[in-house]
């Protein structure tokens, strides 16, 4: 089937040539380098931005979110830890300050069974299948369907699949164990298909 | 599931949970064998399985967002400059 092996690379955040490592970045900026900050925003902003909208579906507030994450990272880069992801510690902050804008819908799903995430998805269901890869040809389908999911859902997506975390960091950035990550992860891309899926009805 | 049948080893709700794992690359080699073993002959999976991950492809896509250049220069002109900041 498509899409087997890795699909996402791993991106590495020591980078070759002159191109200073994101932790080194932090020290620098835990000494109040301004400029290596900026080094940092140019490297992460754009993702942050996205993942905050996608987090709080207002731009103008996730603005602000990202905002006050560099802020943030300004005023507290000596407590990142070393041995941790500096990625993951950054979109553990901004998800932080985007919680602190979005009162977050109460997570009352409960755990369905994967089966029957899967039916819902489409499987066994070669017409369902079909809607789902016209769907995803279209952008604005892809994006509405995400916005139908619950934000617990949304966040897992957007952390992986949008923007590309490995599993270790999102598990680090939410603060879940690598499976219950792996297991969130699977049930929202699953519940992600259906809601395309559904699209396809509107 | 109705109508899934062991096939290479797996049930299809073995396949299925363990979709994710084998598009990220993340499932072990003899695990790996066993879901190619399956979808090579289990056509609902091997169907299922390409959507699911033309669906995780097109999330990829969203990266490619250009309306984040404006409010990305915004938020980068505020940023604190020195050390009183």
């Amino acid at each position: 089937m498509p899409g087997e092996g890795q699909h996402k690379p791993i991106e590495s955040t020591v980078l070759v040539g002159d191109e200073r490592s994101d932790a080194h970045l932090l020290q620098r900026v835990a000494a109040h380098d301004a400029a290596a900050l900026r080094t940092l925003f140019d490297r992460h902003a754009a993702a942050l931005l996205r993942y905050a909208t996608a987090l709080g579906r207002d731009r103008s507030l996730a603005e602000d979110a990202v905002q006050e994450t560099f802020v943030s990272v300004w005023q507290h880069a000596a407590g990142f830890r070393a041995e941790s992801s500096p990625r993951a510690w950054l979109f553990t902050i901004a998800r932080n300050a985007v919680h602190r804008r979005f009162r977050r819908k109460i997570d009352a799903h409960t755990d369905v069974a994967i089966d029957d995430l899967g039916v819902e998805a489409g499987w066994g269901d070669p017409a369902a299948q079909r809607s789902v890869l016209d769907r995803i040809e279209s952008d604005d389908a892809v994006r509405h369907a995400l916005a139908q999911l619950d934000d617990d859902d949304r966040e897992v997506l957007a952390l992986v699949d949008v923007e590309g975390l490995s599993t270790d960091e999102a598990a680090l950035s939410l603060s879940l164990s690598l499976a219950a990550l792996k297991s969130r992860l699977h049930r929202a891309r699953l519940r992600f298909v259906a809601a395309l899926r559904k699209e396809d009805s509107l | 599931m109705k109508g899934e049948g062991m096939v290479g080893g797996l049930l299809c709700s073995e396949v299925l949970a363990a979709l994710s794992e084998y598009i990220d690359g993340q499932l072990d080699s003899e695990t790996v064998a066993k879901v190619r073993a399956h979808v090579a002959v289990c056509h609902a999976c091997e169907r299922f399985g390409g959507s699911v991950a033309s669906s995780i492809a097109a999330l990829r896509r969203q990266r490619q967002d250009a309306t984040t250049d404006s409010a990305i220069a915004r938020i980068r002109a505020a940023l604190p400059s020195d050390p009183s900041a």
